[in-house]
């Protein structure tokens, strides 16, 4: 097996701390570094996927390892990338009071307040959510999360895929928050192409902002509270409720670099990070969980709030 | 909209920002009623001009006994003990920041507070030489963080320090434009947030060529006292530290506890240093009636001290009252048994 594969695999199978994480860290480090990705990147997948365990792993630590991968291979050294300092002081004080701000924690009341009455069968949100969010001729990938993209397939124009949804087709569970260019480019690791990556990424309009540890009640008031251009609220269908930000309310984004200024960084690093959001949701490729699709539990993944404009939900 | 919800989670973490000065300023209006209702306690005097929330300063040229001054006004204020013609009404504690100074050159100072009563409040130091010595970085308030790391000390030690005095500006400053009145701008705010938190804030200058303060007058508009100190007429290297203060600006004090005063340190007979302070218009007096029983023409006295000849003459008068001059202008007996011995080389030299 090659070493980009198993740095891959071993990315899927993390060792907690306590529980053989350093040696984890260490393996993953050298096969990311043999298999020629990023050290940057190599950085943060680790912390990415590492799970809570019974010690913090600090940056040190991670950095420290994948140095000395970089070392033994004579690869030169690894120098982290500063990370933008955050605009905030006290994260989780922060969303406590911006939740406190907001007196909706009841979805029944999230429902009264959308802009577009949701007055159908969660089964028949793909019709109504898809032309809300984008055009007709926009590129989507519809899917699950380990499919590659294929043109005509699972990436298809939105206008095909309404139609696909109103003759009884299913699709999902995922969706790719932003649409696509439909053109090949390399995917991230170098092992080929791909056309669902962000470097597929034709329009960057949305932004995806999803807790991890919050209770739902919280996460509803803190949707209901945040000055943010809310497009669309998703109910998962698990614990989470994911937030369709529109990007373009936020700064002119039209290519990643603009994105990983302006959004990766000024929005994700500087605000939303410190706040408890979950990192990993800040790339334009992001998948998100597509309305109207049932999941296993019995559970519909649906549309709580909708709105034509991106807006505050301000109550 | 980034920068609306970029202010959202400021506020709620606690920053200020622009909607947070609005609703300062909405919730701050004051009506007339609503002012005379705010209950302000009044304010603490210390020692002469020197009061609760007031910023002073105090220049002079090079040489002419300003620390010495300064010294001598902490051990005054923190023993509760008048200076001359300032009435000392309630002991201050006090900060000294001394920019200049070696701490063996303050350590061998301490030789005037013996004698003196007790302290009753804190006197404490923060030397920029003992900075160095250790390592750390020396005091610069051109640069924000040092304003507003000595806010916070300030803030965090309380009521522990009543008056502050800086000496002085261009060792804290340096490098600092001091014509330039826009460059003043922050370091006045400073001064002024020391000010509302309650301290007395007095720094140290040097003064220019012409004898005034240096660098941009605009300095002076916020202050609430000035002292000018310059060396006395007749002035010998050989009397030691010895120099007149003057008060140029005074916001607090009027007649006699503004009048000028000459200072200098004197050799104490059972040993060590204690400063002495004589009424300038007393010794003025007395200097005249010695000029001219002395021979000294009254233009001569009125050039060689820069007072104006009418004075000269009043003064004359004074001392032919006194017994002191014959009319002729000439020693009386009890004249020159006071002022015979008088050096007057000093003055004409």
């Amino acid at each position: 097996m090659a070493a980009i594969d198993r740095y891959n695999e071993n990315l899927t199978n993390p060792q907690a701390p306590g529980n053989g994480c350093h040696s984890w860290i260490m393996s993953t480090a050298n096969l990311g570094v043999i298999g020629s990705v990023d050290p940057q990147q190599i950085q943060t997948d680790i912390r990415r996927v590492i799970p809570t365990g019974t010690r913090a792993i600090r940056d040190k630590e991670i950095n420290d390892a994948i140095n000395k991968a970089m070392m033994d291979h004579s690869k030169g050294t690894f120098t982290p990338r500063p990370r933008p300092k955050p605009i905030i002081n006290n994260g989780k004080d922060t969303r406590q009071q911006i939740i406190n701000q907001s007196q909706t924690s009841d979805e029944a009341d999230l429902y009264e307040l959308s802009h577009i009455r949701l007055d159908y069968e969660p089964k028949d949100d793909a019709i109504h959510f898809l032309p809300v969010l984008f055009e007709p001729g926009d590129l989507l990938f519809i899917g699950d999360r380990l499919e590659a993209g294929i043109m005509g397939e699972n990436i298809r124009v939105c206008s095909d895929w309404i139609n696909f949804f109103k003759a009884g087709g299913t699709a999902g569970p995922f969706i790719i928050i932003n649409s696509l260019s439909g053109q090949p480019a390399q995917k991230k690791d170098g092992t080929g192409d791909t056309y669902r990556g962000d470097g597929n990424v034709k329009t960057f309009k949305y932004c995806l902002v999803e807790f991890d540890d919050l209770s739902r009640e919280d996460q509803i008031r803190f949707w209901t509270a945040a000055k943010l251009p809310i497009k669309a609220l998703v109910d998962t269908g698990g614990k989470s409720i994911h937030a369709w930000i529109e990007v373009s309310k936020l700064a002119m984004v039209n290519s990643l670099d603009d994105w990983n200024v302006h959004i990766k960084r000024r929005l994700y690093e500087q605000i939303l990070r410190p706040l408890g959001v979950d990192a990993a949701c800040s790339n334009p490729a992001r998948l998100s969980r597509m309305p109207g699709w049932l999941r296993d539990t019995g559970n519909y993944q649906r549309i709580l709030w909708l709105s034509h404009e991106g807006e505050s939900i301000n109550v | 909209m980034f920068s609306q919800f970029a202010e959202q989670v400021k506020q709620a973490d606690g920053q200020q920002t622009s909607s947070g000065y609005y609703e300062n300023l909405v919730h701050n209006v004051l009506g007339e009623d609503a002012l005379r209702a705010i209950k302000i306690p009044p304010v603490k005097k210390y020692l002469g001009p020197i009061r609760e929330r007031t910023t002073g300063q105090i220049f002079g040229p090079r040489g002419v006994g300003k620390t010495m001054v300064r010294d001598a006004l902490a051990l005054s204020l923190t023993r509760n003990l008048d200076f001359g013609p300032f009435k000392s009404e309630k002991a201050a504690g006090v900060l000294i920041i001394d920019g200049e100074m070696g701490a063996d050159q303050l350590q061998a100072r301490q030789i005037l507070a013996d004698g003196l009563p007790p302290a009753i409040r804190p006197l404490d130091y923060i030397i920029n030489e003992h900075l160095y010595r250790q390592g750390m970085p020396v005091i610069n308030l051109s640069d924000p963080l040092w304003r507003d790391a000595f806010i916070q000390l300030i803030k965090e030690t309380g009521s522990r320090w009543d008056v502050i005095f800086l000496d002085n500006l261009s060792a804290f400053l340096p490098g600092f434009r001091e014509n330039d009145t826009e460059a003043w701008g922050p370091i006045n705010a400073f001064l002024l947030q020391l000010k509302w938190l309650g301290k007395c804030v007095v720094f140290y200058h040097h003064s220019g060529k012409n004898g005034d303060q240096r660098g941009t007058s605009s300095r002076e508009d916020a202050l609430d006292f000035v002292l000018k100190l310059s060396l006395p007429a007749g002035y010998d290297p050989q009397d030691g530290c010895k120099c007149d203060v003057t008060m140029t600006k005074s916001r607090s004090l009027t007649g006699p506890e503004a009048a000028p005063f000459t200072f200098e340190i004197k050799e104490k007979p059972s040993g060590g240093l204690t400063w002495l302070i004589t009424g300038q218009r007393e010794s003025k007096k007395e200097l005249i009636v010695a000029l001219l029983g002395n021979g000294i023409s009254q233009r001569e006295v009125a050039d060689m001290m820069g007072i104006d000849k009418g004075y000269i003459s009043r003064t004359k008068k004074w001392g032919v009252n006194n017994n002191l001059l014959t009319e002729a202008g000439e020693f009386t007996a009890s004249g020159h048994l006071k002022f015979g011995g008088f050096d007057i080389e000093k003055y004409t030299g």
